[in-house]
């Protein structure tokens, strides 16, 4: 194998990458956790498990397997090592205790296999270990009474609706006669009479949802704003609530553990005697709640919260007495997605309803510490538990994520507070990057005095500590920094490693003086390294994809800046292995999504795939990238397809300088915005000539009302609904341009993409098409917005095969 | 049996009950009427609702004509419909779904409909006459019953070809562009040991429609071959039109023109050679994977029929010439079909050449517009069909007319007969109890003289006559002379519209014929009439024993005048209603535009009507049935007079006193849809509305409707991105627009998979509304298209109904 040639990236080897995630540190400091992310190709689907590494960089190994999927590995104190697993039992009698979704099981790290520790009917979607390890908390999804009752009610509305006086009620079968009815013998033939005698509809218990036994065949009824979500589909009456569980001592009495056994393997008991009491009580509750509140007899959690809104983002006080979590609880949570707030609850399980059986105790009040004044996430416990820091900002009409998320710190015992700001004057976002991401990964140092965390910087990922006290200058200050200075210019953060070649996706820390993260480079698609808090003695810890790689020939990459219109603007070159200066090689413009993300040094999939087949690939952060500040973020609202649009061609035009370019070979291709940008460029330039437009925006004017978010989005973007700026929402829609393109456009778009719906595809194909253009058009079947990230491996083959097969014809 | 030949009941008997929308579980569809050329019995199609399986069954049933009961001629679970009687009256021949389905009955056609034959001597159960993989549409017996001619899909080669390069697009690149051993080398590196398992070579490579998306693995386990759903595969779209509401995507099949053979009794029916077509049947088909191109070759050993014609086109409407040597039929052959919707009239021998080479088609029409429904004459020298000048315009707002050519001249000889007939021919009037008509050709007397054909006039359907005899022209009522002005052919008007005419069918030299008509207050039943138009005579009374039951509301005539035309509505009042109370008031809007309401029985109107209220249906401009001018009065033109008909229509009932004008409501779909959101963008007269699979933004309907650009051509005053005044319009006339203005609490009722008008119109509403903070909901169907309210899913049609009487309940 070694003497075979290396040959280019190619669409197949999605199938081979594998990713690192979610790095824990075990508390003895000898191993780190982490999720690794491979495709099942059989099931054409990704799958988890959970490895540990060595810190010490000599060892990899394997601590979960099989078909199943696991996720989130997190250590007790004492090191037992949780995660969740889906790999439970499926099938209707495992339903309720969950079968098939993800539990959290528990690996004790001492030879013995992982043991289910929940059984609850909808899973779980994450946890956190109390500070003494004697119990977990967790969130999981219940049927919410106050929601399931709306949706009756919503429901009725036109079925059961006041009648006419005199009328009687419709008359809607009930779910007896139609069970009556399915089991009928088929009429004989001639026999009309039989649907006369069938019995008259009762009246009472009967509403839509009797009519149709098939979920799927039942006519959805809207009536929020906010109805679909892509990836998730239409939401449903369920909402995310804390639980809590406790942990069993590590087994030793083999009673206990046979004792388990027996609850799992007991017959499950028919509707007729589970809680005979309540059975009574509960005649008119609606039958989907009555459902819900079956539970596993092994299932023994206390749920914690409840309500109308979805809870998360745990994090134990040091004393285990106080959870803080956060949740968008505000009245007008239907109408703005951004605005959400931290609280906190006590853990005492005294008063909690009991896990099963009639509901008398109650929940307890959580205190509600900030101020509904925008996105509130990720709350962390100071080690004494006098402060709670937490990553937000106070803008709730971003939902585009220009504002900078800012660190604050609360202080856990009093209600709605002013929060102070830790980072008022640092320049740049704290977190991961993306739209709407509020989500920022920060931690205390062991003495509490410090917090750590990471931000993204030009396009790459930095580690930096701020101290808790709080800043002088306030949040006054925020104004004052300009899109010119970077992350230096901040008095009181300090860069601790200096990412200027990777982007960060997790990182852990251990005490004050390791540091581990995951994170990409542009010829590492994932890896785990180590270092210490300064950066020093950077090791990489795994190598997951050194085999692939072995066979690759990825091609160079450089960086470049070129001005324009007064900004600096960051490029990228990514040119082919076996490269010739000498030569002229055809130019693929790369256009990132967003528009709030970036490119930096990570690793870009869709590069790789083109750069493969001997393209060069330029790709910028145009103006509304992030990582550059506020202001920059900003420069492309109410100016799509502006200022953007003129530093994406000064790039290409700096490129084209270039000996080594094919000026008269030119390609360009983009995904969701980029897709937006794309379509906008083949109709502002005859330049390019070939185009591949992915998950993309052609008339902003039906986006708005039917992309997921597109009522706020776009309001955020275009500064205010359609109806009030029309003449922007035509103008910089590229629909309104189609006459003017010249370039050949293969159009990708993915048929449940509740972010940019397939509409605006059809209307881009449509208009093209009827105009003669050459444009060719490809649905992928079930797949959402997030293709890369959720989508079918296969179809994600298919997606770059035809990207690049498309320029290969057309370029 | 309630199918009697007995003289009707009265209906007024026993207590009567209101009508519910769960009635239409108890209601019976009748359509399809054919008289057996001997003149004694008349078959006929009856739909009713399996309501346990939540789907529709339909079975073939005969009457005497002679008096008598009603007799079902076929039974079972599936679909049986199209009738029709060979021309020496041995068989019945007819359409059914009820062939074995299933995986070894694919390439037969399993399950799909197919041509059966029935001994019309009622000896012996029915056979199977066609095993088309892909089932077969529609019939015609020659004239002397040797033969059939059906039109059936298959799956066009070429197109398939294309198809395929589409799927390969992006693929078969790989290898020309550097590279090439990427997928070798990748198989080496495959993780997965499989040392000895070489790449594909290049063809074999190629056969793959995915090579590009090569996996590692051997070509059997490609990316693109690994997939085993059809339905999950990428969707390659390089055609324009590619979806059609109710047809989901388009696909390779194209429909052509078979003729086959019909046995004698004896064969079909005798020993041996039934045992030996048992043998074929059960020959073991081969299953192993096949390529696509070969599923196109494949057919059922059983299956006998000649293709007659083939080519990236869709053939309908075959006729038999009288003589049984050609067979006329319409087709849109034209170089840019896909973006020109038109029909030309065809012909072609109905035997194949020696060799089997397809022949090439003579074209008769000119092409200067769409030209349907061939009719032979008795000499088998000239043809009549219907259609208009308009090319490329099939919205109807044109109105049809009856031409004839002569088939040895062709084109140059075309004429139109009806000039002078300012209505538009077919059936235009709707109602919710049904899709289409079925057949609406032409017929010619037997002497030649005459042609008969059917007609909409003010809301109700009509059969006319012309005479080829000119005669000195004259004018009929209210203007509208039926004669041709300069020909002076006489058009005389035969069946009363009351009940509407619909689908009809002459006895033995035309004496007499039978039709299946539908009043306001009785769906479908069958009439007998004499060819002068006397001696109506109904036959049957399939939905007596619900009506006897209920009580129904009788309409009630309102006319206005306006702009120097009539515009006409009818009023349905609650059973119990007196003039001096006051009652809540719906306005009900039609779609299409140019469609109509009239004097049919619509189940939407009753149920509003039982639930208390007065209920306004009518046909403002833009409606057919008052001919093109009254039709096209709303071209470029949506929102304008045809919204002020309305109101003025709404006006004049509220004159009457007896509506309470706190309490009024609208509902419309479609079209009834996009008005229904613009009156609530206009005028807040209304307190509830409830728009049903609408248009709210024109401008992204445009690009999303399967007929969005036909509107932007013939409809709409062009394409959005055309010129800013263009653009100006669309903005203009798009009920999104008027967002602001908006307060009426409203429901949206849309269908999933709603292709005409896709449920992202519904999205763009429910959202401006919702975020303007008007009362509002929407209901998605899942599992329906634009028909909803007339083909879709018993249940989904139920609910449907209770939502709009629901809305309005709760809301007024």
């Amino acid at each position: 194998m070694a003497s075979n040639p290396k040959r280019p990236f190619a669409p197949e080897d999605v199938y081979r990458l594998r990713t690192a995630g979610d790095p824990r540190v075990s508390p003895d400091g000898k191993w780190v956790a982490f999720t690794l992310r491979v495709v099942d190709r059989a099931e054409n689907r990704y799958r988890s498990n959970i490895w540990a590494a060595s810190l010490d960089g000599n060892n990899v190994r394997r601590l979960t397997s099989g078909p199943s999927s696991e996720s989130q590995p997190r250590w007790s104190q004492a090191g037992r090592l949780a995660f969740l697993s889906d790999r439970g039992k499926e099938g209707e009698r495992d339903s309720i205790a969950g079968g098939g979704k993800p539990q959290v099981w528990l690996l004790e790290m001492d030879g013995s296999e992982a043991r289910q520790l929940t059984y609850l009917r909808e899973g779980v979607s994450g946890f956190e270990w109390s500070p003494d390890g004697t119990r977990i908390a967790l969130v999981s999804e219940v049927e919410d009474a106050e929601l399931v009752g709306y949706e009756e009610r919503i429901r009725k509305m036109g079925i059961r609706a006041t009648r006419a006086p005199g009328q009687p009620e419709a008359e809607l079968p009930s779910a007896a006669e139609e069970a009556q009815g399915a089991d009928a013998p088929t009429p004989s033939e001639g026999d009309s009479s039989a649907q006369r005698s069938s019995p008259k509809p009762a009246e009472g218990e009967t509403d839509s949802s009797e009519y149709d036994k098939s979920e799927e065949n039942k006519p959805l009824v809207v009536s929020r704003l906010h109805y679909k979500f892509d990836g998730t589909g239409f939401y449903d009456t369920k909402r995310s609530h804390i639980f809590l569980a406790d942990v069993p001592i590590p087994a030793t009495d083999m009673e206990d553990i046979l004792a388990a056994f027996d609850l799992g393997s007991k017959p499950k008991k028919k509707d007729e005697d589970a809680g005979q009491g309540a059975a009574k009580k509960d005649e008119k509750l609606n039958p989907k709640l009555k459902q819900a509140q079956e539970r596993d007899p092994r299932d023994t959690t206390r749920q914690l919260t409840s309500g109308n809104w979805d809870d998360g983002e745990l994090c134990w006080s040091p004393d285990g007495s106080l959870l803080a979590f956060s949740s968008s609880r505000s009245p007008e949570r239907d109408y703005n997605i951004s605005i959400n707030d931290i609280f906190v609850v006590e853990t005492s399980t005294a008063t909690l309803p009991p896990a099963s059986g009639e509901a008398t105790g109650s929940f307890p009040v959580p205190r509600q510490l900030t101020r509904s004044q925008g996105p509130a996430s990720a709350p962390v416990f100071s080690p004494d538990g006098r402060v709670i820091v937490y990553a937000g900002h106070l803008d709730p009409n971003d939902h585009a994520g220009c504002t900078p998320v800012r660190l604050y710190a609360l202080d856990p015992a009093q209600e709605q507070q002013e929060a102070t700001c830790l980072t008022a004057d640092f320049p740049r976002s704290v977190g991961a990057e993306g739209v709407m991401a509020t989500n920022g990964d920060h931690r205390f140092s062991t003495d509490g005095s410090q917090l750590y965390f990471f931000a993204g910087d030009r396009g790459n990922s930095s580690i930096f500590s701020v101290p808790l006290a709080p800043p002088t200058s306030g949040e006054g200050a925020v104004g004052a920094t300009s899109s010119g200075s970077g992350p230096e210019a901040s008095t009181n953060v300090t860069r601790l490693v200096n990412g200027d070649n990777f982007r960060m996706t997790g990182f852990d820390l251990l005490g004050d003086g390791q540091l581990v993260y995951t994170m990409s480079q542009t010829f590492i698609p994932s890896d785990l390294y180590a270092c210490a808090l300064d950066g020093t003695n950077r090791r990489r810890l795994t190598d997951l994809n050194g085999k692939l790689l072995s066979e690759l020939a990825l091609g160079t990459a450089e960086k470049f800046t070129v001005e324009n219109e007064g900004l600096q603007i960051d490029g990228w070159l990514h040119k082919p292995a076996g490269f010739d200066a000498g030569k002229q090689y055809p130019l693929v413009l790369q256009i990132h999504g967003g528009p709030q993300s970036s490119f930096g040094d990570g690793w870009t999939l869709l590069n790789h795939v083109l750069v493969g087949r001997e393209y060069v690939v330029v790709y910028l952060n145009c103006r509304g990238s992030t990582s550059y500040g506020e202001d920059f973020a900003r420069g492309c609202l109410k100016d799509w397809g502006g200022g953007d649009y003129r530093d994406l061609m000064a790039g290409v035009d700096y490129a084209c300088t270039l000996p080594y370019v094919d000026s008269t070979r030119l390609g360009v291709t983009g995904y969701s915005y980029g897709g937006y940008m794309t379509n906008w460029i083949v109709g502002q330039t005859t330049r390019f000539k070939a185009a591949v437009t992915q998950a993309s925006l052609s008339n902003m004017m039906s986006d708005w009302g039917t992309c997921d978010t597109g009522a706020l989005f776009d309001d955020m973007e275009f500064g205010n609904p359609p109806f009030d700026e029309t003449a922007l929402y035509l103008e910089r829609s590229p629909l309104m341009h189609v006459r003017k393109v010249e370039t050949p456009l293969l159009i990708l778009h993915g048929e449940v993409d509740y972010r940019c719906m397939m509409e605006q595809a059809e209307q881009m194909y449509t208009a093209l098409k009827y105009l003669r253009k050459d444009v060719e058009f490809v649905r992928f079947p079930n797949e959402p917005h997030a293709l890369f990230r959720r989508g079918q491996p296969r179809h994600q083959v298919e997606w770059l095969g035809l990207m690049a097969g498309w320029f290969a014809e057309k370029l | 049996m309630p199918i009697t030949a007995t003289e009707p009941q009265t209906t007024q008997a026993k207590q009567q009950r209101k009508i519910t929308s769960h009635d239409l579980y108890k209601l019976r569809f009748l359509r399809d009427p054919q008289v057996s050329p001997d003149g004694r019995r008349v078959a006929f199609v009856l739909s009713t609702v399996d309501r346990a399986d939540n789907r529709y069954r339909s079975t073939i049933w005969q009457l005497p004509l002679a008096g008598g009961v009603a007799q079902q001629v076929t039974g079972g679970p599936k679909n049986d419909g199209r009738p029709r009687w060979s021309p020496d009256g041995r068989w019945l021949a007819f359409l059914s779904d009820r062939g074995e389905a299933g995986p070894q009955q694919e390439s037969a056609g399993g399950g799909k409909p197919q041509l059966w034959l029935l001994p019309a001597d009622g000896l012996g159960e029915a056979r199977q006459l066609t095993f088309m993989r892909l089932g077969v549409a529609e019939f015609v017996w020659s004239p002397d019953s040797q033969c059939i001619c059906f039109v059936a899909a298959v799956d066009e080669p070429g197109v398939l070809a294309e198809a395929k390069r589409d799927r390969d697009m992006g693929a078969g690149k790989l290898a020309r562009t550097g590279a090439p051993d990427a997928a070798e080398l990748a198989a080496q590196g495959a993780e997965k040991s499989n040392a000895g398992a070489g790449m594909t070579d290049e063809e074999g490579g190629s056969e793959e429609f995915g090579s590009p998306l090569r996996s590692p693995e051997p070509a059997h386990e490609s990316a693109v071959n690994e997939e085993k759903n059809d339905a999950n595969r990428p969707r390659v779209i390089s055609r324009f039109s590619y979806k059609e509401d109710g047809g989901g995507y388009v696909g390779p099949e194209r429909v052509d023109l078979f003729v086959i053979d019909v046995p004698a009794v004896s064969d079909l029916y005798g020993f041996a050679s039934t045992l030996a077509e048992h043998d074929l049947a059960t020959m073991p088909r081969k299953k192993e994977e096949k390529k696509d191109e070969e599923l196109v070759k494949e057919r059922d050993p059983r299956d006998t029929a000649r293709q007659l014609t083939s080519g990236d086109y869709n053939e309908f409407s075959p006729r038999w010439s009288p003589d049984g040597k050609w067979l006329a039929f319409c087709s849109n052959r034209l170089p840019d079909r896909d973006l020109t919707p038109a029909l030309d009239i065809f012909l072609i021998p109905s035997q194949l050449a020696a060799g089997g080479a397809f022949a090439e088609p003579r074209q008769l029409t000119p092409g200067i517009g769409p030209s349907g429904e061939p009719a032979w004459s008795p000499d088998g020298k000239q043809i009549a069909y219907v259609g208009h000048a308009h090319q490329g315009e099939m919205g109807g707002g044109f109105d049809n007319k009856l031409w004839l050519l002569d088939v040895e001249a062709g084109a140059a000889s075309v004429r139109c007969l009806s000039e002078g007939f300012k209505r538009s021919l077919g059936h235009q009037v709707g109602s919710d109890m049904r899709e289409g008509v079925g057949d609406e050709s032409p017929i010619w007397s037997p002497d030649g003289q005459s042609i008969y054909f059917a007609a909409s006039d003010r809301g109700a359907n009509y059969l006319f006559r012309l005479d080829l005899v000119k005669t000195a022209p004259t004018a009929g009522a209210a203007g509208d002379s039926y004669s041709h002005p300069e020909a002076g052919l006489p058009i005389t008007r035969l069946s009363s519209g009351t009940p509407s005419l619909l689908t009809y069918s002459f006895g033995p030299g035309q004496q007499q014929l039978v039709y299946a008509g539908s009043d306001p207050l009785t769906p479908n039943d069958l009439y007998l009439l004499n060819a002068d138009g006397s001696g109506q005579r109904r036959l049957t009374e399939v939905n007596t024993p619900l009506f006897a039951e209920v009580q129904l509301s009788e309409p009630e005539e309102i006319v206005i005048q306006r702009d120097g035309v009539t515009v006409q509505g009818w009023l349905l009042k609650p059973a119990d209603f007196e003039a001096s109370k006051q009652y809540p008031f719906i306005l009900e809007i039609h779609g299409g535009p140019h469609s109509a309401y009239g004097a049919e029985y619509t189940h939407e109107f009753q149920l509003l009507a039982a639930r208390g209220y007065i209920v306004l249906y009518s046909n403002p401009r833009g409606s057919q049935s008052y001919g093109e001018d009254f039709a096209n009065a709303i071209r470029g033109d949506w929102g304008g007079v045809d919204y002020a008909d309305l109101m003025a229509l709404v006006d004049a009932v509220v004159a009457q006193g007896y509506v309470d004008t706190a309490r009024m409501g609208v509902t419309g779909g479609s079209y009834g849809g996009y008005m229904t959101n613009w009156i609530i963008g206009h005028t807040d007269r209304f307190k509830a509305a409830v728009t049903q699979r609408c248009i709210s933004n024109l401008l992204s309907f445009w690009g999303t409707s399967d007929a969005g650009i036909f509107f932007g051509m013939y409809e709409l005053p062009g394409h959005p991105w055309d010129d800013p005044a263009t653009l100006k319009w669309y903005l203009d006339h798009s009920p999104i627009s008027y967002l602001k203005q908006m307060k009426t609490p409203t429901l949206i009722i849309h269908s999933e998979q709603d292709y005409r008008c896709m449920i992202e119109q519904a999205e763009q509403l429910f959202a401006g509304l919702k975020l303007r903070g008007v009362e509002t909901q929407m209901v998605r169907f899942p599992n329906e298209s634009h028909g909803l309210n007339r083909g879709g899913q018993p249940r989904h049609r139920i609910e449907n109904l209770e939502r709009i009487a629901g809305w309005f309940d709760t809301h007024l």
